[in-house]
């Protein structure tokens, strides 16, 4: 059962104009706009900090890491 | 997922789909059950259309940068019913900062407010509830609206205008007072 307060926003939700279809429109760009931003930043941010890293002499080449490269940890035995 | 399996799905399933997946869909159904009620809030409260264009869209997009902080701990339209109203009074603040402070909700003392039933304010016609509610300060007209209106409860009233739970019952205590009051002064000479 519903109240009077309750009646009054139902009576008010159909006298009440439709919110204009510009609001949707501009939810949806703003979402967009934030999905690109989103974005950008997981896709450029990484590589900005690795570029930093090399840069400042970390991260260093993997190749002299490769195991081949490594020499043997027990001399002795053949690998 | 398509519109209409989303259109079966609770509110707070909604806001944790939208979460997981960032789909549009989501949010849509959300606008979809919400936007009018909104926009009718606003306008009632800054009986203006376009300034209430202006606050649902603003609304809106606070809950989309804030449905993270949503905890679940209460009703999803309980939560976007605290944002709309306080939103709303924080305009209602700004274009008429003087007239508030003037009318603030504190400005009887406790002694002189008597004590409203209930009943005595849900038998008030609508036609009328609506008339004394225009004439209604903000501030206790959105604590009855979240009150008698939305079925909020005294904890999540609280919560929603950060105040404490005694705070919340005085302030709906003179709410009642001053809405009976007005009704007494625009149909003192009639029966309800």
């Amino acid at each position: 059962m519903r109240n009077n307060f309750q009646r009054l926003q139902e009576e008010e939700l159909t006298t009440y104009p439709q919110p204009p279809a510009r609001i949707k429109e501009d939810i949806n760009h703003s979402q967009n706009m934030f999905q690109l931003v989103g974005n950008v930043i997981d896709l450029f941010i990484p590589k900005l900090f690795q570029m930093i890293a090399s840069m400042l002499g970390g991260g260093g080449s993997t190749v002299d890491e490769a195991p081949e490269n490594k020499p043997p940890r027990y001399p002795n035995i053949e690998s | 997922m398509s519109d209409q399996n989303a259109g079966n799905l609770a509110d707070e399933a909604l806001v944790s789909l939208y979460l997981e997946s960032q789909s549009s869909l989501y949010f849509d159904e959300l606008y979809r059950r919400y936007a009018a009620k909104i926009y009718g809030k606003c306008i009632s409260l800054l009986r203006n259309e376009a300034a209430a264009a202006d606050a649902t869209q603003d609304i809106f997009m606070k809950l989309l940068l804030n449905l993270s902080r949503f905890s679940g701990q209460s009703k999803f339209s309980t939560w976007v019913y605290s944002i709309t109203y306080n939103f709303c009074i924080d305009v209602i603040r700004k274009q008429k900062k003087r007239q508030m402070q003037s009318s603030a909700p504190e400005d009887l003392p406790e002694e002189e407010v008597q004590e409203i039933s209930d009943a005595e304010l849900l038998e008030i016609k609508v036609d009328r509830l609506k008339m004394v509610l225009d004439e209604m300060n903000p501030n206790d007209k959105v604590i009855l609206l979240m009150k008698y209106q939305d079925g909020m409860t005294i904890a999540d009233i609280a919560e929603g205008m950060a105040l404490t739970e005694s705070a919340v019952k005085m302030r709906i205590k003179r709410s009642k007072h001053k809405c009976k009051a007005i009704y007494d002064k625009l149909f003192q000479n009639e029966k309800r």
